[in-house]
């Protein structure tokens, strides 16, 4: 309710002596007078328009049923003055009856009574709208301290010095402290940087971890902040677990050799070890396209056109069909040469157990084993080959002598001859070296005169194809300390076509000697 | 120079209390290196008594003892101007001293 004009309402039996006094009265002041006929029109202007003050004039008679719900109806509306014509007891006790604060009679009514009511009545009027209007904002409120009170999390209302107004049963809990122990006392107002904060809370000698919120609002009328506390001890802890069993589980993913990444089922790596990223890092492949959120699937779909192409296809299907579940793992070997060397990798994934279709992708380094792999291969061949030759070199003898051949029931040059041997081994690793310089250089290279030589030195101390291929194998040994793999490679390239060259004049010099 | 006296009630040596003393002492070289600031760390579990006769209903709280008005402040401070701001301070400008 407000009243910007300040309206005096008159009951149609004010007789004309105090109309005259009113409007003399308010006469070049704020007030306006409107006389109205009867209660019943006197209420329903009050209706349409607020008054400060009404007066009704009374003959003194007590009021009847219907003048009585009136006059309580209007004097709910505005500061209701009653006068009567005569003093009445009966008026008066109806008057006090409905809450009407004043009732004038003779001789009240004389005097200077008028100006003191007029003032009396503007200032009750503007405090009755002061509470009014604060009873309006306190309304909402009601219903949020219910809220509160109900709310599981703690709830603090401070004011802006930090002292507590309102503290809810949740916060009591959260506390550890009575409400009497809290409420109007100055515990501080929250910093929040975000959404919220934590802080500590010590309660019955155990330290609880809570999360805190503020906001800045209003609590009964004046500015205020209020604060919400929710216990996280338990969430904090179990965080805690989990980082500590995700720090254990990725020190055990960091900790393997092998590169290994994780994929989701569009081929996204979700996750990636220290071995993986130290290869993108090392600069062997493009970080950005095998890093975490890179798509290992979009990777081997742009192989496509290069001499990768067949390999990174088949790891694609395979890949496919593991995530679908049509194998239960898959792997292949392909190659990944650097500038420096020769490299192999496996690739190997297996599904990852849980609920969502992932693979766990493993890349190993088999290059050694490759390379040893083929060293064997390697092996395989020449002593096939010297086999042959040793089966030729002992028909020879037969042929040339019947006599047992000497190298046949001889023990080996290497110890009959150890001196002889180690020298026969540096002079056929000379040889070697030699060959492949020349391999490397491209110049040509006439086995004949060089290994024919040595060949000969051989004969003449009895040597049979064992031990050629025990000079062979020692020569190669020395050699192969400390050079790369590319070089070994070449060694074992060349020492084959040597070691033919060799058996191969060794056979002619027992036949002729044989002839 | 002003004398700046701060208390600053922790529990233990948790991240929160580690954040909020960094957090403290950074404001103070950078920030307010007008004052003779003394701050006094306490920690609640070892001195129990001192928190209650404070009534620190959480940590970390920092509490402005001087220049008054008293003021408290309950979190981590890592909000620089808001912390000022509550308690009162004006930061420190080079040449232009405000306080």
């Amino acid at each position: 309710m407000h009243i910007t004009t300040r309206v005096l309402l008159l009951g149609s039996e004010t007789p004309s002596a105090l109309i005259h006094q009113l409007r003399a009265r308010v006469a070049g002041t704020a007030w306006a007078i409107e006389q109205l006929g009867g209660l019943l029109a006197v209420y329903e202007r009050l209706g349409q328009a607020p008054a400060a003050l009404t007066v009704v004039y009374l003959s003194g008679e007590p009021l009847s049923h219907e003048a009585e719900a009136l006059v309580g109806a209007i004097n709910a509306r505005t500061f209701l003055l009653l006068v009567s014509a005569r003093p009445s007891p009966d008026l008066r006790a109806q008057a006090a009856a409905l809450g009407v604060p004043a009732v004038l009679e003779p001789p009240d009514l004389d005097g200077p009574w008028l100006d003191a009511l007029l003032d009396a009545v503007w200032q009750a009027h503007q405090a009755r709208g002061a509470a009014h209007r604060l009873a309006q904002q306190l309304a909402p409120l009601q219903p949020l301290d219910t809220m509160f009170a109900h709310h599981a999390d703690g709830i603090l209302i401070v004011d802006v010095e930090g002292r507590v107004e309102l503290v809810n049963p949740a916060a009591v809990a959260i506390l550890g402290r009575a409400a009497a122990e809290i409420v109007g006392h100055l515990v501080g107002l929250p910093v929040v940087v975000g959404e919220s904060t934590e802080v500590e809370i010590v309660r019955d000698d155990q330290l609880v971890i809570a999360e805190m919120r503020a906001a800045a609002s209003t609590w009964a009328g004046r500015p205020a902040v209020i604060i919400s506390l929710r216990d996280c001890t338990e969430r904090y802890h179990s965080a805690q677990r989990l980082r500590e069993a995700e720090a254990f589980s990725r020190a055990i993913f960091n900790s393997l050799d092998d590169q290994v990444c994780v994929i989701g089922e569009d081929g996204t790596i979700l996750t990636a070890n220290d071995a993986w990223r130290a290869a993108g890092a090392g600069g062997d492949v493009d970080p950005a396209h095998i890093g975490a959120g890179a798509n290992y699937f979009a990777v081997c779909e742009a192989a496509v056109g290069s001499p990768e192409a067949a390999d990174a296809q088949a790891a694609l299907a395979g890949l496919r069909a593991v995530l679908r579940g049509d194998l239960p793992a898959f792997e292949c070997e392909y190659p990944c040469a650097s500038p420096s060397q020769e490299r192999w990798f496996q690739m190997r994934a297996v599904p990852l157990v849980g609920e969502r279709r992932r693979l766990v992708v493993l890349h190993t380094d088999v290059t050694a084993r490759r390379v040893a792999s083929r060293a064997l291969a390697e092996a395989d061949r020449l002593r096939a080959q010297l086999s042959a030759q040793a089966q030729e070199l002992g028909a020879l003898a037969q042929m040339g002598s019947q006599d047992p051949p000497q190298y046949r029931s001889a023990s080996p040059l290497r110890e009959r001859l150890p001196s002889a041997f180690a020298a026969w081994a540096g002079q056929y690793g000379a040889l070697l070296e030699e060959a492949l310089e020349q391999r490397i250089y491209k110049t040509a290279w006439t086995p004949g005169g060089a290994s024919g030589d040595l060949a000969a030195q051989l004969g003449r101390a009895g040597a049979t194809p064992r031990d050629v291929i025990d000079i062979h194998l020692d020569a190669l040994r020395l050699l192969s300390r400390g050079a790369t793999q590319q070089r070994i490679q070449a060694y074992l390239e060349e020492g084959r076509v040597m070691a033919l060259a060799v058996m191969g004049h060794l056979v002619t010099y027992y036949r002729s000697r044989g002839q | 120079m002003d004398n700046l006296v701060l208390r600053l009630f922790v529990a233990g040596r948790t991240m929160r209390s580690e954040r909020a003393i960094a957090n403290m002492r950074r404001l103070i070289d950078q920030s307010l290196a007008q004052y003779e600031c003394s701050l006094t760390i306490i920690n609640v579990i070892d001195e129990p008594q001192l928190a209650e006769a404070e009534r620190i209903i959480a940590t970390p709280t920092l509490i402005k003892d001087q220049p008054l008005p008293s003021r408290r402040i309950i979190g981590d401070l890592s909000g620089a101007d808001e912390v000022l701001d509550i308690l009162g301070l004006f930061p420190y400008e080079e040449g232009h001293n405000r306080v």
